[in-house]
């Protein structure tokens, strides 16, 4: 049993205007101590997935699944989120600015929730707070701790972040877009801190990005979303020297890569459908280069042609029904 | 921080000067013969001719007003004509009453207006929501004179639950009289434990100070619920709860503290309200203080009674916003910056 | 109102959720009343026998009498229908509404416009004068005001107006400030039109509907601040029928005949209570 499961998980949002399907059935194991990128463009359901795992998509959202449960815990149907967040998973966001609370000093914030999930006061509460800082490469942690989040730099509310949110032990970390409001230099920083935080304390990571750069920098394996569904997955060595899925294949050639300077990027034609609208076929047909016969009257499964490469598209659907 | 606040300070002076610039213009300029309303009611020639002198109409309006000031400085406001006593000194008797009264029905406004605003953000569209919207509304749309009858015919008139009026009640005022340190009974009965006193003045203050407070408790709580709703709506109060702390402490503690300082903007506005809504509710409740003092002088037109109630009582609610502003900024260290 | 029907439009459409709609229908509630009051007023002197009485002519033989048959509401000391009174009375709020409303528009409008078009030290002067205003409590400088004209109905309307033309003074400006640099206007001062030809014809129509809107929603707290300066006996004088003057006499007769407080002041209370709650749900369509 892996340490997460995901089995058809479906999160559909009932508005006036009609039923809207954020996410359309996804399957997901997580194996403990790695990096698991999720990628896909804004809109694909990648945040929505990771609120899921939290119980904090937001009304009027309603989550379904066959299977939900991390570390064994079955987290479907739950009520009480009190000894999964924090406790297990955490999670951290793509505007560390907005995501720290202005009116109160980083202390403060730190203090209180280590008060809060490990019940330790006064002294003992802000030696773990500071030990914190260390551990995230915030080492002047006597200034930090005083200080309130808009008086550091991106980067540095970014590792207080993730100080808050390992604060409470979890060992799961969601990291939803952690570097996307950060310089590149910066990025790379706060990526390498996720590795060695995985080295460190065992940290299984799920992060969210639209930018396989990233991926490529800090991932064990990934999954690419589209319209809701995961279109491909596999390790990431392997997801960049054979992509197999024809939207997985746009994403690498839109990546500027040395020399492409100057010229256009390629882009990938058209939309992505609204999911107000269910779709018959492959999400992905109205913009697919390959589209053929059957991709617009069936939906593919996600298939594994090649052991631990998983691709949901009938290109290949047809070549496993030859063999 | 310093230079915001010496900022803040000196913003105060300015609207200080202007404010009392304004109110001596008014009661010069507007007029038609400013001597004749500061003589009082029915005034005769002669005293119409001590007020023109006194007033010192005949010289330029730089002059009038540097005596004008000279005078306030120096603490003369001037002479009721009704009560023939330095307007100084009136006020010094009236204030105190109607500063308890006032501090009270805020202190109601903050303690019922933020916890109801909190909930009512929190269950933005709810049935909590939905029944304080419309009570809001009619609190700020009911006449403060009305209400208080209204209260009177219920809690006294029909169910003998309160007081109809005044301070204290008789018997209490003969068998347990309140000693005058403060001039704030509740805490001057406390002081010298005069507890049977004490309960008589506080049944006394309950009908005056809700009704007062009507108008404050309805604007704290629709400024706490947008704010409210505004706060819970950033990624901090999702970040939050993602740190598994309880929805009581998201909502009272992280969110309060953010949404509470927009709230505090009408905190100013409330203690304006009160102390205007006093001028009507005091004398529906034979209330001693200030509003009373200033509706009689209202009905004997005794003028300078009024200039000088507009001067201290502005006075009062342009130090108070200025409290507030360095509140706020005591609470969200941002504001400083902006 | 082709305005309002907008909003109104758009808060009625018909995929709106029940709750919305629970709203609206408190929108519609409080237009209702709005139109109750405003045809009360109008046509007082059909809606009642006793026309003669709500104008002010004494009644000595039915010197307050409790709510009846003939007299729904009681009788007032002097034996008045206290029914026509207050439909009457409904005639005297009203014209201190709009007159508080038309002064301030009239004053805080080309006020806003300049400062906002100009810029520079003239806004910074008119802003200042608005801050200075606006650090009194308004009330209080209504009373001030009024008792320094004297007493009477036009002079009431003008202290309450005193306190209220600040707040058009800055909605108008913010939108001319947002109005100024657009192309339309760039044009009309390239090719040389006047400055004011350019405020007035360019600038202040598109400025209009947030102002009536504004000024529409306004009449609820101008009857309510007409009531309490009446209350004080700074407002129209007797025997014109007023709200707050017939609380502020019944409140003799009080609680032996509380008819004579309870339906002014209710009227009071009501009329204000509609104006303000289409300004919120208006807001809240808005917002």
């Amino acid at each position: 049993m892996s340490y997460l499961e995901v089995q058809d998980l479906r999160i559909a949002f009932q508005t006036h205007a009609g039923r809207f399907g954020a996410v359309n059935g996804i399957d997901l194991a997580l194996e403990r101590g790695e990096i698991f990128g999720l990628v896909g463009e804004s809109g694909c359901g990648k945040t929505v997935t990771s609120l899921a795992l939290m119980g904090l998509v937001p009304p009027p959202g309603e989550v379904t699944a066959a299977r939900l449960t991390l570390d064994g815990i079955d987290l479907l149907g739950r009520r009480d989120w009190r000894d999964v967040r924090g406790r297990r998973v955490a999670m951290i966001f793509q505007d560390p600015a907005a995501s720290l609370n202005p009116t109160f000093t980083l202390g403060e914030q730190l203090v209180h929730v280590i008060g809060h999930h490990l019940g330790q006061k006064g002294a003992t509460a802000r030696a773990r707070a500071a030990a914190l800082l260390v551990d995230v490469g915030l080492p002047d942690f006597e200034r930090i701790l005083r200080a309130y989040p808009h008086q550091l730099s991106g980067g540095m509310q970014q590792r207080a972040m993730i100080a808050l949110a390992l604060a409470s032990g979890a060992n799961f970390l969601i990291a939803d877009e952690p570097t996307t409001a950060l310089d590149v230099t910066i990025q790379a920083q706060i990526l390498r801190l996720l590795k060695g935080l995985r080295d460190k304390h065992g940290l299984t990571i799920l992060l969210i990005t639209h930018d396989l750069g990233v991926v490529a920098q800090t991932c064990d394996r990934v999954g690419v979303l589209y319209a809701g569904t995961l279109v491909e997955t596999a390790t990431a060595v392997e997801l960049f020297r054979a992509p197999q899925h024809p939207y997985t294949q746009g994403l690498l050639a839109a990546l500027p890569r040395p020399g492409s300077r100057g010229t256009d990027l390629a882009a990938i034609e058209g939309q992505v459908p609204s999911g107000m609208t269910a779709v018959a076929g492959c999400p992905f047909a109205a913009r697919c280069p390959q589209v053929f016969g059957p991709c617009r009257s069936a939906r593919p499964i996600l298939l594994e042609p090649v052991a631990g490469h998983g691709v949901a598209c009938h290109l290949y659907t047809a070549q496993e029904a030859a063999s | 921080m310093t230079l915001y606040i010496l900022r803040r300070l000196a913003l105060a002076g300015l609207v200080l000067f202007s404010v009392s610039a304004l109110t001596f213009l008014i009661s010069r300029v507007v007029p038609s013969d400013p001597a004749a309303l500061f003589a009082g009611q029915r005034p005769t020639a002669e005293q119409i001719a001590l007020a023109r002198e006194r007033l010192g109409l005949d010289q330029p309006l730089v002059v009038q007003y540097a005596r004008f000031m000279g005078d306030i400085l120096s603490g003369d406001l001037g002479i009721s004509y009704k009560t023939k006593h330095a307007i100084a000194s009136d006020l010094a008797t009236f204030l105190p009453a109607t500063l308890e009264l006032v501090l009270v029905s805020i202190a109601l406004a903050l303690l019922i207006g933020i916890p109801a605003g909190v909930l009512a953000g929190a269950q933005r569209g709810g049935w909590f929501d939905q029944a304080t919207r419309v009570l809001s509304i009619a609190g700020v749309s009911i006449p403060a004179f009305w209400l208080a009858l209204i209260l009177q015919l219920v809690f006294f008139g029909a169910w003998h639950l309160l007081p109809l009026s005044s301070r204290t009640s008789n018997e209490a005022a003969i068998m347990y009289p309140i000693q005058a340190i403060t001039g704030f009974h509740l805490v001057d009965a406390a002081l010298t434990g005069n507890w049977t006193g004490w309960v008589d003045a506080a049944l006394h203050i309950v009908l005056p100070a809700f009704t007062l407070a009507t108008y404050p408790i309805s604007l704290t709580l629709r400024m706490t619920r947008a704010a409210m709703v505004e706060v819970l709506g950033e990624k901090y109060i999702v970040a939050a709860r993602a740190q598994g702390l309880p929805e009581r402490d998201v909502l009272f503690r992280y969110a309060l503290k953010n949404a509470i300082v927009p709230a505090l903007n009408v905190l100013g506005l409330s203690f304006a309200f009160s102390l205007t809504g006093s001028f009507l509710v005091e004398v529906i409740f034979s209330w001693p203080g200030l509003g009373k003092y200033v509706t009689d002088s209202i009905l004997n037109a005794d003028f300078p009674v009024i200039v000088s109630v507009t001067l201290i009582v502005t006075v009062f609610y342009v130090l108070i916003n200025l409290a507030v502003d360095l509140i706020q900024a005591r609470l969200d260290p941002r504001v400083v910056l902006r | 109102m082709t305005l309002l029907a907008r909003w109104f439009g758009s808060r009625f459409a018909p995929d709106t959720l029940p709750g919305r709609l629970r709203r609206d229908w408190l929108a519609w509630v409080s237009g209702v009343i709005i139109l109750l009051f405003v045809g009360g007023a109008l046509f007082a002197p059909l809606l009642t026998t006793r026309a003669g009485e709500g104008e002010g002519e004494p009644n000595p033989v039915e010197k307050l009498e409790a709510p009846s048959a003939e007299h729904p509401f009681g009788t007032d000391q002097l034996g008045r229908d206290l029914y026509a009174r207050v439909l009457f009375g409904g005639r005297t709020a009203l014209t201190l509404g709009l007159l508080v409303v038309a002064v301030a528009v009239g004053v805080g409008v080309p006020l806003g416009a300049v400062a906002g078009y100009f810029g520079g030290w003239v806004d910074e002067v008119i802003m200042r004068l608005t801050d200075v205003f606006l650090a009194f409590p308004p009330l209080l400088l209504a009373i001030f005001i009024a008792s320094a004209l004297g007493a009477s109905l036009i002079n009431a309307a003008l202290a309450i107006a005193f306190t209220w033309w600040p707040w058009y003074t800055r909605l108008v400006r913010a939108q001319v400030v947002a109005l100024r640099d657009r192309p339309f206007v760039e044009a009309a001062r390239v090719i040389g039109v006047n400055d004011l030809v350019i405020i007035g014809r360019h600038i202040l129509p598109n400025t209009l509907s947030p102002v009536v809107v504004q000024a529409t929603l306004d009449l609820g707290s101008a009857i309510l601040t007409g009531a309490a300066l009446s209350f004080l006996g700074l407002g129209v004088q007797p025997p014109t029928a007023d709200w707050g003057q017939m609380v502020s006499n019944g409140r003799l007769y009080f609680p032996d005949r509380w008819w004579y407080v309870t339906f002014p002041g209710l009227a009071i209370f009501l009329s204000t209570l509609a104006f303000n709650l289409l300004g919120d749900s208006v807001q809240d369509a808005n917002g």
